[in-house]
């Protein structure tokens, strides 16, 4: 037998799981469009017939659900003619229905309404759960709004940490790519640059390039990103020779204090007739490719930047010649995990540019992606910069 | 993973034997367990890696600090032991001229 008490309790424990089923829905997207269809799917037909949601920008509803489908454009001509129910428990709206508006106010905002309504009667408390349901709603929307704003922000943060575009480099075929980590959330460390610089004595043409990764994310690393690309374009405009560019840039860094960050950076100048000079500081080493599918180092290493002050910086001089490959890139690329492996351990990612022996600069460097993706199932969870420069011939 | 600290104190001496990988989520003991040391006054600071398989750049950012935090107070920090990934990442990074102790 059951008593009255015992189904009251029932009842009851249906409705908070419902409430708590609904709260994880809403907590399970970040995507604010999304936040205001789902909470149109649960109110409907669990607690209304119809639902229609708008937001603080416009007066036509953004979503529409109701349980009959056809009748969905019919409720919304309704809507236009007797306007929005009032708030407040639900009251007589249009000819049969009883609705109410349910302002989604979430930390003082007001972020929309949900208007709500149904045929027959609406029990008192189905409307204090559409309001419950709706306040959830109200709060995973603006953390949806507000990520979607940091989101936007850290996106134009990132594009301003990297070139505007990439110069004409007559004799020569250049690649670059950037992937940052995850969403895009979070600024990543990892930047790339190539520009013209001043030509030499003698006239010639001279290009500089520079492939960096700032230790860190957020604003914090990317305001020393900024700081780095910034300045070797400066530097190299007053036509400062490269070593002397790096050494102050590491200046630079460490005056910055506690807002240092480390920086792991390859820069190297490039001249028309192929000449090279690099400096790699603390950076993965540049390799080259060469036309038979050799590879080797292409640099020596030297420190970091943003550790000592008192570090003098020295430059390898190579040529590149016609049919070789300079390949660069961030540890996003060599540190690329997969289980305990890394995708650099044990040569490999020389063995993987051995294989692209012939390519041009955009598909060796599009192997070299590939080839990172394929490298485990997992999503990778650092940013990857990658730089290539191929003589032509 | 994860990563586990033994240190050994003798006098002025500490030595510190790490076993494990140094990333983001282990670096913060590191950093924890350095600057602890060279507060506590000792002017001889040994990280030995030889257990350690993986160092990443918040690993190296623990070892760069607590190096330059130790210079500050007039102590010393050098690693040893480093093999493999942890020796070439201090090799390419440069960190070996200063965190290596020549012998």
């Amino acid at each position: 037998m059951t008593t009255s008490a015992e189904l009251a309790d029932r009842t009851w424990r249906g409705w908070m799981t419902y409430v708590a089923e609904a709260s994880e829905l809403l907590a399970g997207t970040l995507d604010p469009g999304g936040i205001v269809a789902l909470t149109a799917q649960i109110v409907v037909p669990r607690l209304a017939d119809w639902c229609v949601a708008y937001t603080a920008e416009s007066t036509s509803p953004a979503y529409v659900w109701h349980t009959d489908e056809d009748r969905s454009d019919a409720l919304k001509e309704l809507l236009a003619v007797e306007g929005r129910p009032a708030e407040g428990p639900p009251v007589p709206w249009g000819n049969t229905d009883l609705a109410c508006t349910i302002p989604l106010v979430a930390r003082g905002r007001t972020l929309g309404v949900i208007c709500v309504g149904r045929s027959v009667k609406f029990p008192p408390d189905h409307y204090e759960l559409a309001e419950e349901i709706v306040r959830r709603a109200a709060l995973a929307l603006d953390n949806a709004l507000l990520y979607a704003e940091q989101k936007a922000t850290s996106l134009a943060l990132q594009r301003s940490l990297l070139p505007p575009g990439l110069p004409d480099l007559p004799g020569f075929d250049v690649a670059v790519s950037y992937r940052p980590a995850g969403e895009g959330a979070e600024v990543g460390g990892d930047f790339y640059d190539v520009f013209t610089c001043p030509p030499g004595p003698d006239g010639e043409p001279r290009w500089r390039f520079a492939i960096g990764d700032v230790c860190g994310t957020g604003p914090e690393a990317a305001s020393v990103t900024g700081l780095a690309r910034h300045a070797l374009r400066i530097l190299s405009g007053e036509g400062m020779p490269l070593p002397d560019v790096v050494e102050r840039l590491n200046r630079l860094i460490i005056d910055e204090g506690p807002r240092g960050r480390l920086l792991t950076l390859l820069h190297g100048e490039l001249t028309a007739s192929g000449a090279l000079t690099l400096v790699c500081a603390g950076h993965p080493l540049p390799l080259i490719l060469a036309p038979d599918g050799t590879v080797t180092e292409a640099a020596n290493p030297q420190p970091l930047l943003g550790v000592i002050e008192e570090i003098e910086f020295t430059v390898d001089n190579l040529t590149l010649r016609p049919g070789h490959v300079l390949f660069s890139c961030t540890d996003g690329v060599t540190e690329r995990r997969d289980g305990d492996v890394l995708l650099g351990d044990a040569d490999g990612l020389e063995t993987i540019l051995a294989r692209c022996a012939g390519l041009s600069a955009g598909a060796v460097a599009a192997a070299v992606e590939r080839a990172v993706d394929e490298f485990s199932a997992e999503p990778g969870h650092d940013d990857m910069a990658i730089v290539v420069l191929r003589a032509n011939g | 993973m994860g990563l586990a600290l033994q240190t050994t104190r003798t006098e002025a001496r500490a030595l510190v034997t790490a076993r494990g990988s140094i990333d983001l989520h282990s670096s913060e003991s590191l950093r924890g367990c350095l600057v602890e040391l060279v507060d506590s006054g000792h002017n001889e600071i040994v990280l030995d890696l030889t257990a350690v398989d993986f160092c990443d750049s918040s690993g190296l950012n623990v070892l760069v600090r607590a190096y330059k935090h130790a210079r500050a107070e007039g102590a010393a920090l050098s690693v040893t032991g480093a093999y493999g990934r942890v020796e070439n990442v201090l090799r390419t990074t440069g960190l070996d001229r200063f965190l290596i102790r020549q012998s």
